[in-house]
This record gives C-alpha cells, structure tokens and sequence, in this order.
C-alpha cells in the first residue's frame, strides 16, 4: 500500500466510528493510505464517547446511526472538545432531522476510498 | 189569517192559503205575530207555537243559526234567505224565505213574509254542498289511495242511490281497462277486473272521453253513442242502462273514469251529472295526494334503510343555525359514540379532535360549520377523541340547497382512515428502513470488495475471495428475509456458510440460539472467514483435520462461541494471522460487542469468541 505522506491528513490521529464493521474498516483502510493514524474504531454511542475521552483525537469520522441511535451524544461532546468531525450517512433524512447533525460536513453511503480521503482531507485537516 | 184587503181596493181580495206559498206577519222587532194555514199543515205546529221566536223551532237543525242571525240583521231592506224547513213527515224540504217592510206613517209598521219551496235542482245544489264537504272530510283523513277509490265510490252511491259506482282505470297501450273498486246498491254485481276496451265501449264513447267530456246515457239502447254496445256480451253482462262516466285525462290520454251505472235507463239530471263530476275532481286529487304520500314514505324508507346500510357516518344539519337534525348509523361505529346531538354551530366545541400539530380544532372549523358558513363544500382529516382512543377521520362535507337555490343545510359524511394512515406511516418507516438497509449492504459489499482486492495477488484469487465472502453475505441475509428480517437461527447459519467447505470433517453442537440481524450477518462473515482459512491452509484442506464448532450460553444473554480445529497438513499459512484474522477480531469486538481470544498450537487453532446476545434473541427451548 502506499502511503501518502503528502495529505494534509498525515500524521493525523484520527477516530472512526462506524457500526458496519465491513464499513469501518474501508474508512480505515483509505485514511491509513491517506497517512493518517487511526487510533480507534467504535460502533456505538457509549464506545465512542469512552473512546474519545481516552484518545482525544485530532478528527472523527463519524456515523449518523449507530445501531438504531442517533449519534447526537457523541457530535455535541465532540462539539464541546473542540474536535472536527465528518458525518458518514446512509440515512440522509434521520440525520439531518436533527439540528447538530445537520450543521456537520456530511458524507453519504456508498462512497469510494477516494471519496472518504477527498471529504476527510476538505472537512478534518 | 184573516184574507189581506187591500185598501185602496175593497173588493179585492186574496186567500194566501189557495197559493203555493206559506206566508206570515211579524212585528217590527222581528217577533213573528201570524202564520198561514199552509205554514201550520206542513210544518205540523200550532200558530201559538209559532209565534214570536218559536218558528225557529222548524228550521232544520243545520240552519237554525244562520237564519236566526240573517233574520235578526235584516235591517230596513227586504230579507231574503234559503233554509229548511222540518216537514210534518220527520224529512225537511228546501224554501226561498222572503219578506219585506210593510211602511206606515211612523216607518216600518211590519214585515210580511212568504217561503216559496226552491226548484228541485237547486235544491239538490244545496245538498251536494253539503255532501262535497262530507266526502272531502272523509277523503283527506284517508292514506291510503285504494281505500280513497273505494271511499269516493261509496259515498256517491249511496247520496245519488245508483246501482252501481266504479273507479275504473285504462292502459291505453294495452287496450284494457281494470275496475278498481266498486260500490253496488247490493242487487248490482261488482264488477271488479280486467276488460277490454273494445268489448264494452264504442270509439265514439272513448274519444268522448279522450276529450275531457263526461258521457252521459239516460238509455243505452237508444243512445246512438251506446246503441251498438249496448248489445255487447260484455255490456249485457254488466247489466247497465243508464251511466254517467267522467274522464281523468292526461298528454291526451285516458288515464282514469269515475262511472256511475243504473240497471235500468235513469233521466240524469244536470245537477247529478255535475256532482259526478265534482266528486271525480275530488277523488283524483285525494289519490294523487294519498300515492304521493305513499310514495314519499316509501322514499324516506328507502332513503334511511341506504343510509343506515352506509359504512360512513351521515350527518346532517340544518342552515342556519347548525342544530344537527340526522345522524345515521355508521356515525357510532365510525365516531365511537351515538352523536352529540348539537343545537347549534356554537356546540360544536363539544366534538373533541386535533390536527397533526396536536392542536384542539374549535367547532367552527369543522367540515359541517365551514359549509353552513360558506355554502362551499368542505373536507379535512381530524384525530378524533372516541371510545377506546383516538382514532383519524376523514370529514367531506357539502350544502344542501331548497329548489330555490337556498342554502337549507349542510351534509357531512365521516370515515374512518386511522388503519389507513397507521399503515402509510408505517410504510414511509419500512422505505426509510429498507433504504438504510440496501445502503449498507452496498456499503458492505463495497468493503469487501476492496479489501479483498487489496490483499489479492491476482485476477483469480480476488474472485474467489470476493465470492466467496459475497456468499456469506448473500445465505445470511437469505435466512434474514426468512425471519422477516428479525433473527437468524445460529445453527441454521453454521451450517448454511459451512456447506459449501468438506462437511464430513466438521461437527456443529450448540443448543437453539436466534441471532439479531446485525449479529447475525457478522457471525456469517466470521465463520466463513474461519472456514476459508481452513480450507486453505488448515483442517478442511486437501491435507485433512477435523473442525468442531461449538457454543454454550456461560450466562443470562452471554454466548461462548468455540472454533477447534485440528490440521494435518502441515502448511506454514496455517498460522499467519491475515486478513480473515483482523476482519474476526474486528467484528467480534465491533458487530458483536464482545471478545475473541486466539490460541495456536502445533497442528491446533482455536478461537473463542465471547458476546451478549442482542435483546430479543435468547436462547429457544429445545
């Protein structure tokens, strides 16, 4: 794999959060070739609220739904601390029924390993 | 009575007794003073009795008053009246009453006064009167149009003491006519059903008829118009003279006759013929009015077994003031309760409903008051307050106009749309959800994807690899559709994805256990991914092994799920940690929540995996 250690993404520490793990894995694959340190994965509210308060990344990717919850807990604590995030969503509607989520640099399911490093490098560096 | 002298003329003199007249005196107050021999004879009373007001005592009963009060204001001018007067014989006979001022030089010294018995006609004018009036009293408290028929029938029979009266009715069409009812005097057969035309009636008769004209037989052998049917079967079977027929015509056609028959030839008078004429007028209006009834009553009857049968609920209210004056049956199954019943718009507050936004609709706002406002139909949907909850209904209201054009009240039908809307809404959640769903599973798909083309090294490998974890993926959620999308059976899965790998080789123990969807679907990848690598490098490869797959509740919602394999191939693959070994501990941790712990051995790999069963999959009895 190459790594590209030109990104603005390089050395970055990021989180993703993400319930499909298949999903969350391809996120980190692509931010990993991006040069990015994925110092976490977690898959629901609780998780990541822990896992964020351990690590205090530099930037989260972030999935709307999370098992049937809103992941708005976890977008204001991020809001709170100060650290970016990208909204990863295949459930457009859900999330921007909600007014924290719907402020937030949105991503939609399906996307491509490029896609993922595009929004990433736009909305996390 | 002393014979009247005249006094300018001695020698005249005039015996009222020898004409045909009764006469008498009165005095100027009225009081009577003298009455003719005549007046005695017939009325069968003594002069004294008849004096002063005793002469009322002969006027027949039902003229008494008028008399009385015509007599008393007469004034200074001649008097003149038509009145009964009770016979020696117990019967009355008709009389023209006048009498006139005998003048004096001090004014009205008298009256002097003369009864002249009326001509026979006129007479019977009178009484015809008073039997139309009878006969119309009597018919108006009929409903029925038959017993009208009958009733008219009757009556002129018996006041005209024919033999026979029918109400006879044509179908010109046809070309018969049906007798209806009948009145006999008893010696004359009914005659009641069906006859044609032409057996009985002459076409000069019919056309007669045809006209509007009454006919008229005194004697039906010698009437040109009846002269030749008369001689008819049929018409010598019925037995009639002499007839008077009246004809109810309608767009030139006989519709209907009022006949009057006599067994024997009969010289009508124009009087007679005249009331026949009158009662037949009489009695189609009374039949037109009781089939009218009939019919209205047989509407409304009609009208509310439809309304009643109706799956809404009808309502109806009159204009202006919104008092609700009908409400149908459908109105307690669609709203819950029998109806409020309303006396005005200002009461349709008492109707508990809200809109979407959950706020109380005031009672003018309601489909019915819009429409008594406006005179503009009017629809809207209403969460209403019933029995048992609440339910959506749909109210489409419209006016209801007079034939003048006049807004007389409004209409408004109720249905129920609560199952419907439930089922829209839960629809819209169903598409949202399938949407997220199919979104993911590409997503997935498209995770494996390009995972398996990274860590391929060529065309071949990748292909076998994406199918084969594809394949996973496609048994898992074929046993999720199954389910409804709810659960998979642990067991069913193992050996679903295990199929395909050298089953003799691998045993699969564990008690009945429903997986969550999400869970299910990651255990699906899990086990391919160890059955994969197996049958690679490990225990279900051309080498050999044996693979045991078992699991065991440890705890309340807790599962232990054990892969032991033993190789006999002896490939150094066998104990690299790849791919397949990140994607397990990966979705242990992530899909499941839970744990996994790899332990290798010289020729054994085990994995354990431990996680709490998602809510609402635990464990079936066996």
């Amino acid at each position: 794999m190459m790594v590209n250690s030109s990104s603005c993404l390089s050395g970055r520490r990021l989180v993703v959060v993400e319930d499909e793990t298949l999903i969350a894995m391809l996120i980190e694959d692509a931010l990993i070739d991006a040069g990015a340190e994925v110092v976490g994965l977690a898959g629901t509210v609780a998780r990541a609220l822990d896992l964020i308060e351990r690590e205090r990344p530099d930037a989260v990717t972030l999935d709307g739904n999370l098992d049937g919850e809103l992941s708005v807990p976890v977008a204001k604590r991020l809001d709170e601390l100060g650290i970016r995030y990208l909204v990863v969503t295949g459930y457009v509607e859900m999330t921007l029924s909600d007014p924290t989520l719907a402020r937030a640099p949105r991503l939609t399911k399906p996307f491509t390993a490029g896609g993922i490093v595009h929004a990433a490098e736009r909305h996390l560096c | 009575m002393r014979p009247h002298q005249r006094p300018d003329d001695p020698g005249c003199f005039i015996d009222v007794d020898a004409l045909p007249i009764l006469a008498f005196l009165a005095a100027p107050d009225g009081r009577w003073t003298a009455t003719s021999r005549r007046f005695r004879e017939v009325t069968g009373r003594e002069g004294a009795a008849l004096a002063g007001q005793g002469w009322l005592e002969t006027v027949h009963r039902e003229d008494r008053d008028r008399l009385r009060i015509l007599w008393s204001g007469r004034g200074n001018d001649a008097f003149v009246a038509e009145a009964r007067v009770l016979t020696m014989d117990g019967g009355s006979c008709w009389y023209l009453w006048r009498a006139e001022p005998q003048q004096g030089g001090d004014g009205v010294t008298g009256w002097a006064g003369t009864l002249v018995e009326m001509p026979l006609d006129r007479a019977a004018h009178r009484r015809h009167e008073g039997f139309l009036l009878r006969l119309e009293d009597r018919l108006r408290d009929i409903a029925d149009p038959e017993e009208t028929k009958h009733a008219a029938a009757d009556e002129l029979g018996r006041e005209l003491k024919a033999g026979r009266v029918q109400y006879v009715e044509y179908d010109e069409d046809a070309e018969i006519f049906r007798v209806a009812r009948c009145y006999t005097d008893g010696r004359m057969r009914d005659l009641a059903g069906e006859y044609r035309m032409a057996d009985v009636s002459s076409p000069a008769q019919l056309d007669l008829l045809r006209g509007g004209r009454s006919v008229v037989i005194v004697d039906n052998r010698l009437d040109p118009l009846t002269r030749v049917t008369s001689d008819l079967p049929a018409t010598r079977a019925m037995e009639v003279r002499a007839h008077i027929a009246v004809p109810l015509v309608k767009s030139g056609r006989l519709v209907a006759t009022l006949s009057i028959h006599q067994g024997e030839p009969r010289d009508w008078t124009a009087e007679e013929v005249a009331l026949v004429e009158a009662v037949a007028e009489r009695t189609w209006a009374a039949v037109r009015r009781a089939r009218a009834e009939a019919a209205l009553e047989e509407n409304e009857i009609r009208l509310a077994a439809i309304l009643d049968a109706l799956p809404v609920g009808v309502i109806v209210g009159e204009a202006p003031s919104g008092r609700l004056t009908f409400s149908n049956r459908g109105v307690r199954a669609v709203f819950g309760f029998e109806t409020h019943p309303s006396q005005s718009v200002a009461d349709y507050d008492e109707w508990e409903a809200y809109d979407e936004e959950g706020r109380r609709i005031p009672g003018h706002e309601f489909p019915m008051a819009r429409v008594l406002a406006t005179g503009e139909p009017s629809e809207g949907e209403y969460r209403f307050v019933r029995d048992g909850g609440a339910a959506w209904l749909r109210i489409v209201g419209a006016p209801i106009v007079d034939r003048a054009g006049r807004l007389s009240g409004g209409v408004v039908a109720a249905v129920d749309v609560d199952e419907q809307r439930r089922l829209v809404e839960h629809q819209t959640l169903l598409v949202a959800e399938l949407s997220h769903r199919v979104k993911n599973v590409l997503a997935v798909v498209q995770g494996i994807a390009s995972q398996t083309f990274a860590r391929a090294t060529s065309l071949d490998e990748f292909r076998e690899a994406f199918e084969g974890r594809l394949q996973a993926l496609s048994v898992a959620h074929s046993l999720l559709l199954r389910a409804n999308w709810r659960t998979l059976p642990l067991a069913d899965l193992a050996a679903a994805v295990l199929a395909p790998f050298s089953a003799s080789s691998v045993s699969v123990e564990g008690p009945a256990l429903d997986l969550g969807a999400k869970q299910g679907v990651a255990m699906a990848l899990i086990l391919h991914e160890l059955a994969t690598n197996a049958a690679k490098y490990g225990a279900l490869s051309p080498g050999g092994g044996r693979v045991d797959l078992s699991w065991s509740e440890t705890g309340p919602g807790r599962l232990r799920l054990r892969w032991s394999e033993t190789s006999l191939a002896a490939d150094p693959e066998f104990r690299r940690e790849g791919f397949g070994s990140r994607l397990i501990r990966r979705s242990v941790e992530n899909d499941l929540g839970g744990a996994a712990l790899r332990r290798l051995g010289n020729r054994e790999l085990e994995w354990e995996v431990e996680f709490p069963i998602a809510a609402g999959s635990a464990a079936l009895p066996v």
